[in-house]
């Protein structure tokens, strides 16, 4: 691990700070492109700040990475600006929103919320209230750029959560959810997961920190694109690091419960593999059920580990475009049963050939 | 290890320059990039030895498509990655100046950057802040060829905890009728052919005088804003402006002041302080010479 090349290069130093003193020019210039390619260079820089090791790192370097991390500070303070507008906003209609991922690890504090960037601002809430949601969010300067019936249709009926919501003065972007996952395939049961939420005096909730993990780990892998896999990686990986020791049977317990046990035992696993981070050996025994077999798990390996990386030409390995192919199709069939998905994926090719011809 | 240097071996395809405060590596197979890089940037290149840390690498190639031969196009590539639309291949070397910009303000906020041209003599830093269409690239491009060096004529960089400029000096983007009119008074000039049908209409670069590429290096310390003009027929128009008026001015014209937060604001601060300020009106160069020319006597040279 110490003289890492190639495609372990930024994941080394995710996994481990210290190493940034022996690293060379060269093994610098890497890094910096394989972190910015996964959207992880403020990550990375704050790592070294709280290590203290921001001297070790060459000049050219750390001015790429100051670069990312204002514009992930910038990011923070905007994140907890529109939480804030927001929770008033749904205040005045009873809704407490709870926030999801990268806002929630930012609103809360948490270490996975440093350094973090994020595209849109995930929230949930009950299904009861979506509509009224929506309805007020849209008289306030909120609206949705997803005009195609078919478009809202698809999202309407088989996901879970409504077309995406743009501010029109501040082009935040906000996707409303009321479920963790599109509802055809598993039951995830909502409300187990919402009874635990913690609600602050602003009325913001966020989910406990064993159902951050759950959930992210969700989210990772049952979804078919891992353009962000190595990021979401690293949010659980200093989530994970918070846990202490006896924490760890509860958060088993909690997937159990949950039943969703098989997204987090990828996520430990390849938090471990990729990055390091101190699971137990001992947290999976032969008795648990939802822990995928041998053969599964070779399969997964197969193709997690090509996936779950920076996607740039440095890192990727030989079968990367078939393991990226395979495991698309993988969140597709997860996500939709072949009777949905067969007759959505007519309409999305009649509609591309018909858009080509203009 | 293996990997880094594949783009170089084709060999003669990629250029590496430096600009002073940082490297950029252009790789393209593309004629027209080919025939006009060396032109416009072998003052900057560097051949040996390579350096091992590159800030920005970026491929100019056609795409892997069908354009690529049907009324060809050309991407911008940031290290594999493309931020923009495809372009007609006509464009490429455009191309190549525009998304080095992007780059410069999109990803790298060690310097507070401001729409603006900039240019040194004898000590008198001027910093010409002002939106598209006021005739800012005409007006440096212009000093230049009279002997001002040129730090920039897009985008000024300071340096927030010295407030000093940082030169970049990198070819003048001009554009439509001032490309005739700077080759007709200014012989002299080094311009690439016209670029037509861009998103600004006809475009053509100007290469960086000697003094400007050799001193590429040296930071300078402001002494005057003045927001330029071009107003057609106009005689030479210039007024003091009010300093809160430059700050708003300069603020305005910033591309990254949001991200670098009150270090952003203690900057420009600091410029409009230690600058006179102006606002000026002009349409004849020898007017506009004469004013500059007049900044600089007394001054000492530093």
């Amino acid at each position: 691990m110490v003289c890492a090349k190639g495609h372990r290069v930024f994941e080394t130093l995710l996994s481990n700070p210290f190493l940034a003193k022996d690293y060379s020019d060269e093994q610098w210039d890497q890094a910096v492109r394989l972190g910015r390619s996964a959207n992880l260079l403020a990550r990375l820089y704050q790592l070294l700040a709280d290590s203290d090791l921001l001297k070790v790192v060459p000049q050219k370097a750390h001015h790429h990475l100051v670069s990312a991390s204002l514009q992930a500070q910038k990011q923070r303070m905007q994140v907890q600006w529109e939480v804030k507008l927001l929770a008033k906003e749904l205040l005045s209609i009873g809704v407490r929103p709870i926030l999801l991922k990268g806002g929630a690890y930012i609103y809360a504090n948490k270490s996975a919320g440093q350094g973090r960037t994020l595209a849109d601002i995930d929230v949930l809430v009950r299904k009861c209230d979506l509509s009224k949601v929506e309805r007020h969010l849209k008289t306030v300067g909120w609206y949705s750029d997803k005009v195609d019936d078919y478009d809202q249709y698809y999202y309407r009926e088989w996901t879970h959560e409504i077309p995406p919501l743009i501010h029109y003065k501040r082009q935040t972007v906000l996707d409303i959810h009321h479920n963790i996952f599109p509802v055809l395939r598993f039951r995830i049961d909502i409300e187990r997961l919402m009874d635990k939420v913690y609600f602050d005096a602003d009325g913001v909730g966020t989910l406990q920190l064993y159902d951050m993990i759950i959930h992210s780990a969700t989210h990772l892998f049952f979804e078919g694109e891992f353009e962000s896999g190595l990021r979401d990686l690293s949010d659980m990986d200093l989530l994970v690091r918070e846990l202490k020791v006896e924490d760890w049977l509860k958060l088993k317990h909690r997937a159990q419960e949950l039943r969703l046990v098989r997204p987090l035992f990828y996520a430990l696993r390849y938090c471990r593999h990729c990055l390091s981070s101190p699971v137990p050996d001992d947290i999976w025994t032969a008795r648990d059920t939802g822990t995928p077999n041998a053969l599964q798990l070779y399969v997964a390996d197969l193709l997690f580990t090509r996936v779950l990386i920076p996607h740039h030409a440095l890192a990727k390995k030989p079968g990367y475009r078939l393991a990226k192919f395979l495991l698309y199709w993988r969140g597709h069939v997860l996500k939709m049963p072949l009777s949905v998905l067969v007759p959505h994926l007519l309409r999305k090719l009649t509609r591309s050939i018909a858009v080509t011809k203009d | 290890m293996s990997n880094q240097y594949l783009l170089d071996a084709n060999g003669d395809n990629t250029w590496q320059f430096e600009f002073g405060s940082f490297t950029v590596a252009l790789t393209s197979s593309v004629d027209n990039v080919k025939k006009w890089t060396p032109f416009l940037y072998q003052q900057f290149h560097k051949a040996e030895p390579r350096p091992a840390f590159v800030d920005f690498r970026i491929q100019i190639e056609r795409p892997e498509s069908l354009r690529r031969w049907v009324r060809p196009q050309v991407n911008f590539y940031l290290d594999g990655f493309a931020p923009f639309k495809p372009l007609p291949a006509q464009q490429a070397v455009p191309l190549f100046e525009w998304g080095l910009n992007w780059c410069i303000a999109n990803q790298y906020h060690r310097y507070l950057h401001f729409h603006a041209a900039g240019v040194e003599k004898n000590g008198i830093m001027v910093i010409l802040p002002a939106p598209p269409g006021s005739g800012k690239s005409t007006l440096s491009a212009a000093l230049m060829q009279h002997g001002w060096r040129l730090f920039s004529d897009e985008i000024l960089m300071v340096e927030p905890t010295t407030a000093r400029a940082i030169p970049i000096g990198r070819p003048v983007n001009l554009k439509n009728e001032s490309i005739d009119l700077l080759q007709k008074t200014f012989p002299q000039a080094e311009l690439t052919e016209k670029f037509y049908d861009t998103a600004k209409g006809v475009v053509a670069l100007m290469k960086p005088t000697a003094a400007t590429a050799s001193r590429v290096s040296e930071t300078a310390m402001p002494t005057h804003i003045i927001t330029p003009r071009y107003v057609p027929g106009r005689t030479l128009n210039v007024r003091a402006c009010r300093k809160p008026a430059a700050l708003m001015a300069l603020i305005g014209n910033s591309f990254n002041y949001h991200i670098l937060g009150k270090s952003g604001f203690d900057t420009a601060c600091r410029l409009v302080d230690q600058c006179d300020c102006f606002t000026l009106e002009y349409s004849r160069f020898e007017e506009v010479f004469e004013f500059f020319d007049g900044l600089c006597e007394g001054s000492q040279g530093v």
